[in-house]
């Protein structure tokens, strides 16, 4: 009994070791446009100089985490340091699905899916927030079930999704007729959140001032089919996102979710915290603003993965393991940093332009999908330079009003006599880009940057009734 | 004869398995959704969206509260506020649908 305690320990330390080597092999030493790490700027900017981050919904425990993290070690660029977190979450989740499971199939099909990759190998949440459902889930089958939702309510200090494994367990608490009061332990993180107003100071990029009207702003305005980083609808068709839908499950999980029917349709019941976990991020991901956001996918092929082991198909089982050593060895060929992907480090590239451009410039960032990576990049780059670049975004421009570092740019003519003035100063200047994984910056007219945003339908629907509202 | 059956059928699921995860390189790096983002979005997509969002909510929202007053001496109450919150979310829908069709 005693050996196979220690044997199943050093065989998830192992999984833990060969995963974070994996990882760091094929991670991302500095700045990417690549694999959707649109907020890793931002993030960069919360673990240096702290920050507010994202309204999803603050996530203190990830940046405070990553500050800790930033000031004690270092591996290569600042990116590359807090980048590697990412790494380690991951790792410890392929270990952890292993002492849950006992079989190595679960850490194999969480390790060699392209989606787990992705973001294990970036400056992101979603390996942290993963880790977080797992381990509340790996203490809710222990029996500590206060444990379990204290976990989770950490978990939504590190991203909403957390909040779904709440109501996994209190589902399953409920169907079988258990005591809810563990329940009221996931309030207990709280207090965590008092990071948000001592954060919350001049230029204030991501709240618009200090009063209680910019926190409910800040949590509850509605953007780009978002409120408070929820998504309230889908900037979508349904055959894309089923279609979606098909490659992140399927390429994620394959021949594997036959074994996932077929636990679940032996025993639901017992299964049930399982499935909804891993099933209820996947529901978030269909109904969510875009098809980008597969990293909400996570959880999916942890838990999945977790169901998969249950059933007894021992040859399925092994073809299933196979099959997954033959996609880790393709990842490699598909996406590892600076040999298949981001080969010219296009994000580096756009930061290093950001440091030729005269101080007080306007930039204009394309319209277009993850552009907040181009204003994130361009806020860091005002912080770390004491700069003032001034963005010009629809998107920003709304939710933020536009703001320098003064901060208080959120009328529409102080606009425009900015745009106008940089342009006779050769200041004013746009992001030209063909692709999200590009970004170079060229000069710009003031009459395409005004007709483009104050000047268009857009603005005098939504920006001007915003910009009317707070002049009265 | 099961095995006779199953056999091929793995091996296609294996390719299957194989071929998705090498055609979903272009959405998870991002090539993908940047030309994507200007497509319209069908409106009996949203509307279907916006039903399970409410069906979703209504169902946690009965769970829960359904739970708890059943426990509670007050159930009255907490039934009034099942029944306030779910005509909150309901009016919620009915404005989120008219907002589509507007």
């Amino acid at each position: 009994m005693l050996y196979t305690q220690y044997t199943t320990k050093i065989v998830a330390l192992a999984i833990f070791g060969l995963a974070l080597l994996y990882y760091i092999l094929l991670r991302s030493p500095d700045h990417t446009f690549f694999n959707m790490g649109e907020d890793g700027p931002l993030f960069l900017q919360t673990a240096k100089h702290l920050v507010t981050g994202a309204p999803s919904p603050g996530s203190p425990l990830f940046h405070i985490t990553n500050a800790v993290w930033m000031r004690m070690f270092s591996f290569g660029t600042e990116y590359g340091t807090v980048a590697i977190l990412s790494a380690v979450y991951s790792a410890i989740t392929a270990g952890l699905l292993y002492l849950i499971t006992r079989n190595i199939l679960a850490p194999l099909l969480w390790i060699s899916s392209a989606i787990v990759l992705s973001q294990s190998t970036i400056l992101e949440l979603y390996t942290l927030m993963t880790l977080m459902m797992v381990l509340g889930y790996y203490a809710y089958i222990k029996d500590k079930r206060v444990l379990a939702y204290f976990i989770l309510g950490l978990g939504v200090a590190v991203h909403h999704i957390c909040g779904l494994g709440f109501v996994a367990l209190i589902v399953t608490d409920f169907i079988n007729k258990r005591s809810l009061k563990p329940a009221l332990a996931f309030f207990l993180v709280i207090p965590l959140f008092i990071y948000i107003p001592l954060t919350n100071r001049p230029p204030y990029y991501m709240i618009g001032g200090n009063l209680p009207v910019d926190y409910i702003k800040y949590f509850f305005q509605t953007a780009a089919g978002l409120a408070g980083g929820l998504p309230l609808w889908p900037a979508d068709n349904i055959y894309g996102r089923l279609w979606d839908l098909v490659r992140v499950t399927g390429g994620g999980l394959g021949l594997s979710l036959v074994l996932v029917y077929l636990t679940v349709k032996n025993n639901w019941k017992e299964h049930l915290p399982t499935l909804l976990m891993g099933l209820l991020p996947l529901m978030y991901y269909i109904t969510t603003s875009d098809s980008k956001s597969y990293f909400t996918t996570l959880p999916t092929i942890a838990f999945l993965a977790i169901l998969a082991t249950k059933y007894d198909w021992r040859s399925l089982k092994i073809v299933c393991s196979i099959i997954c050593s033959g996609l880790i060895i393709m990842n490699i060929f598909l996406y590892d940093f600076g040999r298949a992907i981001d080969k010219d480090q296009s994000a580096v590239q756009f930061y290093n332009q950001l440091e030729e451009l005269p101080p007080g410039s306007v930039l204009e960032t394309c319209w277009c999908i993850s552009n907040s990576i181009y204003v994130n990049m361009t806020y860091l780059h005002n912080l770390e330079n004491e700069d003032d670049i001034y963005i010009v975004d629809t998107e920003f421009f709304r939710m933020f009003g536009g703001r320098g570092l003064d901060g208080k740019l959120t009328s529409k003519d102080i606009w425009v006599d900015r745009i106008e003035n940089a342009e006779k100063e050769g200041k004013l200047f746009r992001v030209k880009a063909e692709s999200f994984l590009e970004g170079n910056i060229v000069p710009a007219s003031s009459k395409e940057v005004l007709d483009k945003y104050v000047n268009s339908d857009f603005y005098k629907d939504s920006i001007g009734e915003y910009n009317n509202g707070i002049s009265s | 004869m099961t095995k006779i059956i199953s056999i091929p059928l793995i091996a296609l699921g294996a390719i299957l398995w194989i071929v998705l995860s090498y055609i979903s390189q272009p959405l998870i790096i991002g090539e993908e959704v940047f030309h994507r983002w200007n497509q319209g979005t069908s409106t009996s997509y949203l509307v279907g969206v916006f039903t399970f969002k409410l069906l979703f909510t209504l169902v946690v929202i009965g769970a829960i509260g359904g739970f708890f007053a059943s426990k509670f001496k007050h159930n009255n109450a907490i039934r009034t506020l099942i029944h306030l919150s779910s005509t909150i979310m309901v009016m919620l829908y009915i404005y989120a649908i008219y907002t589509i069709y507007d």
